[in-house]
């Protein structure tokens, strides 16, 4: 099986191609070695940083902005989306506070991307 | 039950409306959109025109002339603006010169103050006007205002002193017994006397009481260029073109706050409703803009629209009153100047056939709140600070202005309406930093959520969460 | 009427840094904001990839911003908020308004640090009814971000620069069904991170040579007319296709807000749409410098905030070493080159260029010359509209530049 994929690490956007070969993948086009760990990811367990919003009381800005601690599973985006959808935090909340711990037993977080101030 | 029911309330509704409210009868006005001179009236050039232009012996002539001279003392009654910039009906061919003079000579038998000018002193008058230009009649009389904030002056006057408005509320079916009863989405409504001022519904509603009516509208769409309000000094005066079959022609002219506009084309079209611009319409408007004017860069145009006018096949208004319902329809150009005329003519002409009008006593006094100067500015934040919280900075409008729009007796309950009073998401950015922000204030002061707020007729925010509609 | 060393007017990645860098050289400014919080228009911005230059890691924009409120409320700066200038009057007396009152304050110098507004339907002139349902990327991503509301279902975007690939996703995750994203260009200006992450990931098509000719809908938007365009950018007559939607984003470009600062007869440049510079970052008036998306339209966040940084030294130079500059080398291009930044320059020290050029290039030299030598060469693999261009010309070749410097692209 041969993939091609634009690798996004850096902006030189090397065009890589993958060749499975057993259980590895024999990785051309890359100019170094964070491309192949990309393209290789990339392939077999695609995945995202995710940034969304969190409703929020007790503040007079009715949005809290949140992010993965670190990147999901591609396939995972709208299971984890619909979770956040339902949640109600409180104010105050501070930048990097963990809003949920381990969602959906990933071992990945949604911290809070700034800092809330009561009634503020 | 009340006396009269007036359908409609764009320009002449609530014309009519502000007339009738100072005499001891009972009106109510209805309305089909959320908020009133929602159409015709609020998509037109803004002009109240000198009245040399209308054929002679046709009610627009009567009616525009005493317009333009009842539009000064209303304006001055309700605070609102009224400017007399003047025009110059211009000529660029000699062949021109015996239709300037007959416009000379129904001004002179009107009595409307005209003047011929020449070359120079048209370039000293109008530095940028079109260099074909050889000859011009210069009108000082003609006037500019602010369409809807006329019209919202004069219901806001008229429901103030006892008149009511009905909104959301469309007329669905008109029947005589001995009393009008009419029809409507939100129920029946009954008085003596209708006047259908339904604009461009004018025959569909006349048409409830009399489907055998020979009235005919035709729709006319007119689509119109706006500059930015940095070019106010671009032009001194309205500049006409000679006119034709078709109409007055493509305007140059500038707004009350500044804005430069140029237009109306004009075009018959099926749809009434089809207020869309064009290519064609555009560019047929900087084509012949640039016949009379010297164009300027098409970057400096921040928004286009268009109106539609519905006119009779007789070319005049038709205002005629059958047993005490009253249809004034085909109020197309000059209907915005002649607004004033009409309503006396109605009241004088065929009301008083059917009521003694006596003037209401304790009118209460309604003054439209212009824009605020700085120092009245800072005057009032010493009052409320709100005053001081800018919500548009592109127009400078506070969140207390936005309030005010809201709490008027006619008070916008859209973003189209604060839009209307105010001009928030009127300037360059169009609505782009403050319009969630607009919203967020009518929510709260109408005391709903944001989703149940309209942007003119209809809600479009839906809350995030929400049901998965879509996939 | 007050009197202020420096007045920072916005505060956002511009002019926090600026405000932060001018405390940190003791220079005490006021910084006025007209919302009712710092932070620009980072604070709706919640997508990552803000701050690998300036903070070494990857951030939301609402984090980056908070990097540098933190960092500004800590300094004590002096700040008014819900502040709105309205009026910047040529001899540097600055006029605003806020719930306290209308002010005056006589500065001493001045950092416009305006940022940018968004090009709307009635400046590209899309024809159609006027239908609601259309709006500015950056208005729907507000409705969004900040109030949390959708304002539709199915969404067309128009313009697949970066802006419009992220609300392309973020409209997906906010449960809208976005049909499709169209590019008057042959290409995407986005990054390839985008174009992978925003549209490939959710099947979104992108109609590359097409744009938006007409809009439909009695209320509400009801569908849309597409039609591919050529290479002059016109639409093809017969190329038309229709599209079902309620709702249609607008990401057709960032201009520069400069009323303020046209009003105070600031000298312009039509190419920036923001005032003409020296390398000082000094506008045309003396005293008065710009900086950020209100000077020109920035790709990179963090080097907005390096442009405020760099005006807080311009300004500590302007005030405490009191030079003038007594020459005014233009910078000339060829028409390669959307923009060079600055537009004049003096022979005192290291000048770094910025600029765009028109379309992309593979392959070049960029060369700059001034009148009678070619003072450096530069050979570059790829430059892109998209993408913002740094030259620093040193000290030693800066002194060898006479009557005006002249940048040229080669094959």
């Amino acid at each position: 099986m041969k993939r091609e994929l634009t690798c996004i690490v850096c902006p030189r956007g090397c065009l890589i191609q993958l060749v499975e070969d057993g259980e590895h993948y024999i990785c051309t086009g890359n100019q170094c070695k964070r491309g192949e760990v990309y393209a290789i990811q990339e392939v077999t367990e695609p995945r995202r940083m995710f940034t969304t919003t969190v409703q929020i009381v007790g503040s007079k800005l009715s949005r809290c902005p949140v992010v993965s601690s670190s990147a999901i599973r591609k396939e995972d985006i709208f299971k984890i989306r619909d979770v956040l959808d339902g949640l109600v935090i409180q104010a105050p909340i501070h930048v990097n506070d963990i809003i949920v711990e381990n969602i959906l037993g990933t071992g990945i977080h949604i911290i809070a991307s700034r800092s809330i101030k009561k009634d503020a | 039950m009340y006396d009269i029911i007036i359908i409609g309330s764009g320009i002449i509704g609530s014309m009519l409306a502000y007339e009738l409210s100072r005499f001891n009868v009972s009106v109510c006005v209805l309305e089909k959109n959320v908020e009133i001179m929602n159409e015709v009236s609020s998509s037109n050039s803004g002009l109240v025109h000198a009245g040399y232009d209308p054929e002679e012996g046709t009610l627009k002539a009567k009616l525009n002339l005493i317009g333009a001279k009842r539009y000064p003392k209303i304006a001055n009654d309700l605070n609102v603006d009224y400017e007399q910039i003047g025009s110059l009906l211009v000529s660029s061919s000699v062949d021109e010169h015996d239709a300037l003079l007959k416009y000379a000579q129904r001004a002179s038998q009107r009595e409307i103050e005209f003047k011929f000018i020449q070359q120079d002193e048209i370039r000293e008058m109008e530095p940028n006007i079109s260099d074909s230009v050889i000859e011009a009649l210069y009108f000082p009389t003609t006037a500019i205002i602010t369409p809807w904030q006329m019209g919202f002056a004069c219901m806001n006057y008229a429901v103030v002193n006892g008149v009511k408005l009905f909104r959301q509320t469309k007329v669905i079916g008109i029947e005589k017994n001995e009393n009008y009863r009419v029809h409507t989405t939100q129920g029946l409504f009954e008085s003596k006397c209708v006047i259908n001022c339904s604009g461009l519904n004018g025959v569909d509603v006349a048409k409830y009481l009399d489907p055998n009516t020979l009235h005919q509208l035709e729709f006319r769409k007119g689509e119109y260029q706006v500059s930015d309000i940095r070019d106010e000094s671009y032009l001194n005066h309205v500049i006409y073109p000679m006119p034709s079959k078709l109409g007055k022609g493509v305007l140059a002219l500038k707004t009350i706050e500044g804005n430069l506009m140029f237009g109306p084309t004009s075009y018959v079209i099926e749809n009434r409703y089809d207020f869309s611009t064009s290519m064609k319409g555009l560019n047929e408007v900087d084509s012949k803009i640039s016949q009379i004017i010297k164009p300027l860069a098409k970057n400096r145009m921040i928004r286009q629209f268009a109106g539609v006018r519905p006119g009779s096949l007789s070319k005049d208004f038709i205002i005629e009153d059958n047993l005490g319902f009253i249809n004034v329809i085909g109020i197309d150009s000059p209907g915005l100047a002649s607004a004033p005329g009409i309503s006396e003519y109605v009241v004088n002409s065929f009301l008083k056939n059917y009521f003694e009008f006596e003037d209401k006593l304790n009118l209460i006094d309604f003054k439209w709140k212009k824009h605020l100067s700085s120092d009245e500015r800072n005057e009032l934040i010493k009052v409320d600070s709100r005053y001081g919280r800018i919500v548009c900075v592109c127009e400078t409008i506070s969140e207390k202005e936005i309030m005010n729009a809201i709490h008027l007796p006619v008070g916008a309950r859209s973003i189209k309406g604060v839009k209307r009073i105010t001009r928030p998401g009127s300037g360059r950015c169009q609505g782009g930093f403050c319009e969630s922000e607009v919203v967020r204030i009518l929510a709260r002061e109408l005391n709903v959520d944001m989703e149940d707020i309209p942007y003119d007729n209809d809600v479009f925010l839906t809350p995030l969460g929400g049901n998965d509609e879509t996939r | 009427m007050r009197h202020v060393k420096c007045v920072v007017i916005g505060g956002g990645s511009a002019g926090l840094a600026a405000a932060i860098q001018l405390k940190k050289l003791n220079i005490d400014c006021l910084l006025l904001e007209k919302e009712d919080v710092l932070g620009g228009i980072l604070n709706q911005c919640i997508h990552n990839g803000f701050g690998l230059t300036r903070f070494k890691e990857e951030l939301t924009g609402p984090s980056y911003a908070e990097r540098l409120v933190t960092e500004f409320y800590e300094l004590g700066i002096e700040v008014e908020l819900d502040s709105t200038v309205i009026r910047l009057n040529p001899d540097k007396i600055v006029e605003y308004i806020n719930p306290k009152g209308v002010h005056k304050v006589q500065a001493d110098s001045i950092i416009l640090a305006l940022g940018a507004r968004e090009r709307t339907r009635g400046n590209i002139m899309i024809p159609g009814d006027r239908s609601v349902g259309v709006w500015t990327a950056g208005s729907a991503q507000k409705y969004l971000n900040i109030d949390g509301y959708c304002v539709g279902k199915r969404v067309f975007i128009l313009g697949s620069g970066d802006i419009g690939l992220i609300m392309a996703r973020r409209m997906t995750i906010a449960k809208a069904k976005v049909v499709g994203v169209a590019e008057i260009m042959p290409y995407s200006n986005g990054l390839t991170r985008n174009l992978v992450q925003c549209l490939y990931d959710y099947d979104i098509p992108l109609y590359l040579s097409t744009t938006i000719t007409r809009i439909f809908g009695n209320g509400r938007v009801e569908s849309i007319e597409l039609s591919r365009v050529d290479e002059n950018l016109k639409p093809i007559s017969g190329t038309e296709f229709n599209v079902e939607v309620d709702t249609v984003l607008l990401s057709v470009g960032l201009i520069p807000d400069n009323i303020i600062t046209e009003n105070a007869g600031i000298e312009m440049d039509p190419r920036t749409k923001g005032p003409k510079i020296n390398q000082y970052y000094e506008t045309s008036i003396s005293g008065i410098f710009a900086c950020g998306n209100g000077l020109h339209i920035h790709d990179v966040v963090d080097f907005v905030s390096e442009e405020g940084d760099m005006v807080a030294k311009s300004v500590d130079r302007y005030l405490n070493q009191n030079t003038q500059s007594d020459q005014s080398i233009p910078v000339m291009s060829d028409s390669n080159f959307i923009y060079v930044l600055p537009q004049t320059i003096d022979k005192n020290q290291a000048v770094k260029l910025k600029f765009r050029v028109r379309k992309p290039l593979k392959n070049v030299k960029v060369v700059i010359r001034t009148k009678d030598e070619i003072i450096m060469t530069l050979p570059k693999t790829q430059l892109l509209p998209a993408e913002l261009e740094m030259i620093t010309i040193p000290l030693p070749l800066i002194e060898k530049i006479q009557d005006e410097v002249r940048l040229e692209i080669i094959s």
